[in-house]
């Protein structure tokens, strides 16, 4: 285990260093923070906000939601790029597995992701949304407690995807069509207690889209103990699965490696 | 002006070039065409969802969201398609590949920027179009001015795309970034304009111009405003000379030689 260690430490100290880069994504996710917030000012002043909701839990829940997606550093981009230059055949030569020491190393970017939004943005959000969310600070910490896990398991989902390039040479569709179906089954845009009854919110939770993102992100409309032990049971649940079906699909994808040149 | 003519009858060739590039492997582009759709297919129903929820979004409703996409999907796959270099500047910097630009008598930006393209551009740009000529038909827009919208769109769009990645002059292996900016750019391009307010309205006409791109295109085919149209061309013309100009004003940090490599 001290190898991965190691190699999460140096991608932390190696993603820490790329403040320009980090600073400009952080840019990004606020504007589209700033974006979402108020697309749902505008519709609660319309007058369609939902009675059960507040529109200062909402503006919470938009922030969490669209947190998720840059927690994680980029890490389909890496795999998708090592595989189409061809240098994942270097890799495969070490006593590392390069599935696990590319994990390794996302978790250590996405510790240090951890670190800067978590500090950051609170009271960023705060000024934006002008107040803080009915569950106060227990609603905050399951969220962030839980949008961890989320992020391991969208980790999963990003080599899932950079894997793809060996069938697809093209991982960027294939995680755009991930992130496509998380807006929509995960509860981003519209938390899924509201989703429409042929879309039932009760249903979509148990989808890994859901531990994604609506369901930790939920919990700042409920944060109570149940509730917390169901989302963390279920995200466990999706680790697990999704790493294993990560694990044969790796040993897949070794069968079709082809190095030419040197 | 015989060096304008010349640089458009370049830019004509390198066009016509790419395409037939693109285009050889029938194909493998039709395949990642029909993939290529998928995404948008997913996407939309997430409108239906937040319209089901608030029917009126301060007087953008289904349709006016639909038409904002299709018109952002369609200016996404024309440029990807036509001038996918533009997307790779970041990493044509952190590779030296501008070396060789740099030795031709043309504008870099030119061969830069039209010398690739990305063969799923076709499937996006032919949807787009579909869901343009859907809600034509559907509400009853009108089709006269949606090949001049995808036009200034495109140019809007791409002169952004510009922008941000000319950034990769300072900011080494900026392409991942590049992207998800590129990426979220064309995202709040489909977002209604009534949430665009404030300072935030300030952003979508200047900094990342989506209003321009969409949202006016919009209120032309609802309203027919040709005073905002008329501002709005103006807009996408300055706009496109502040990147051009930023290009070449990233160009003078540009640290050449990283790689030798030659190009016929």
């Amino acid at each position: 285990m001290i190898k991965y260690y190691h190699f999460a430490r140096i991608a932390f100290g190696d993603h820490l260093n790329n403040r320009l880069r980090i600073f400009t994504r952080y840019l990004i996710f606020l504007l589209l923070d700033w974006v979402m917030i108020a697309m749902w000012d505008l519709i609660y002043k319309s007058g369609y906000g939902p009675v059960s909701i507040t529109r200062v839990d909402m503006a919470w829940h938009m922030a969490f939601a669209q947190m998720m997606f840059f927690l994680s550093p980029r890490l389909f981009v890496v795999i998708d790029s090592d595989v189409r230059s061809g240098n994942i055949g270097y890799f495969l030569n070490r006593p590392i597995p390069y599935l696990w020491m590319r994990f390794a190393e996302g978790v250590g970017a996405l510790a240090g992701n951890l670190l800067i939004y978590y500090v950051v943005s609170i009271p960023f959000i705060y000024l934006m949304v002008g107040g803080w969310p009915t569950g106060g600070t227990i609603a905050i910490t399951a969220v962030l407690g839980g949008l961890v896990l989320a992020s391991v398991l969208h980790l999963l989902f990003q080599i899932l995807a950079g894997l793809s390039t060996f069938w697809t040479n093209d991982a960027v569709f294939i995680y755009h069509s991930y992130q496509k179906f998380c807006l929509l089954f995960g509860g981003i845009y519209v938390p899924l207690a509201l989703y429409p009854s042929f879309l039932s919110g009760e249903v979509l939770k148990f989808l890994p889209f859901a531990s994604l993102v609506g369901n930790p992100v939920g919990l700042l409309f409920h944060p109570t103990w149940s509730g917390i032990a169901e989302v963390l049971a279920l995200q466990i649940f999706w680790l697990g699965f999704v790493g294993i079906c990560l694990s044969m699909f790796y040993q897949m994808c070794l069968r079709k490696v082809e190095v030419h040149g040197g | 002006m015989a060096e304008i003519l010349s640089n458009l009858r370049f830019f004509l060739a390198l066009v016509r070039m790419t395409f037939k590039s693109a285009t050889g492997q029938r194909s493998a582009m039709l395949i990642r065409a029909i993939f290529s759709v998928t995404p948008h297919l997913i996407y939309i129903p997430i409108w239906f969802i937040v319209f089901t929820v608030a029917p009126d979004l301060g007087g953008w409703k289904l349709e006016h969201a639909l038409y904002a996409y299709g018109l952002s999907i369609a200016c996404w796959g024309l440029v990807s398609l036509f001038a996918f270099g533009l997307r790779m500047i970041p990493e044509q910097i952190d590779h030296g590949e501008l070396d060789s630009y740099l030795t031709l008598p043309k504008p870099v930006l030119l061969s830069a920027a039209f010398s690739s393209s990305k063969n799923t551009g076709l499937g996006e740009l032919l949807f787009g179009i579909g869901l343009l000529i859907f809600c034509c038909v559907r509400y009853d827009f009108s089709w006269v001015p949606m090949p001049f919208f995808l036009i200034i769109g495109s140019v809007v769009f791409a002169s952004g795309i510009l922008f941000f990645a000319t950034l990769g002059f300072w900011l080494k292996q900026f392409l991942g970034s590049a992207e998800e900016i590129y990426f979220n750019f064309n995202l709040m391009a489909s977002r209604p304009a009534p949430i665009f307010t404030g300072a935030l309205k300030v952003i979508a006409l200047t900094l990342v111009p989506v209003s321009l791109m969409s949202h006016v295109p919009i209120e032309f085919v609802v309203y027919h405003h040709w005073q905002t149209l008329g501002f709005a061309i103006l807009g996408v013309v300055s706009y496109a000379l502040l990147s051009v100009s930023f290009f070449y004003l990233g160009l003078r940090f540009y640290e050449s030689g990283n790689r030798f490599g030659i190009r016929g």
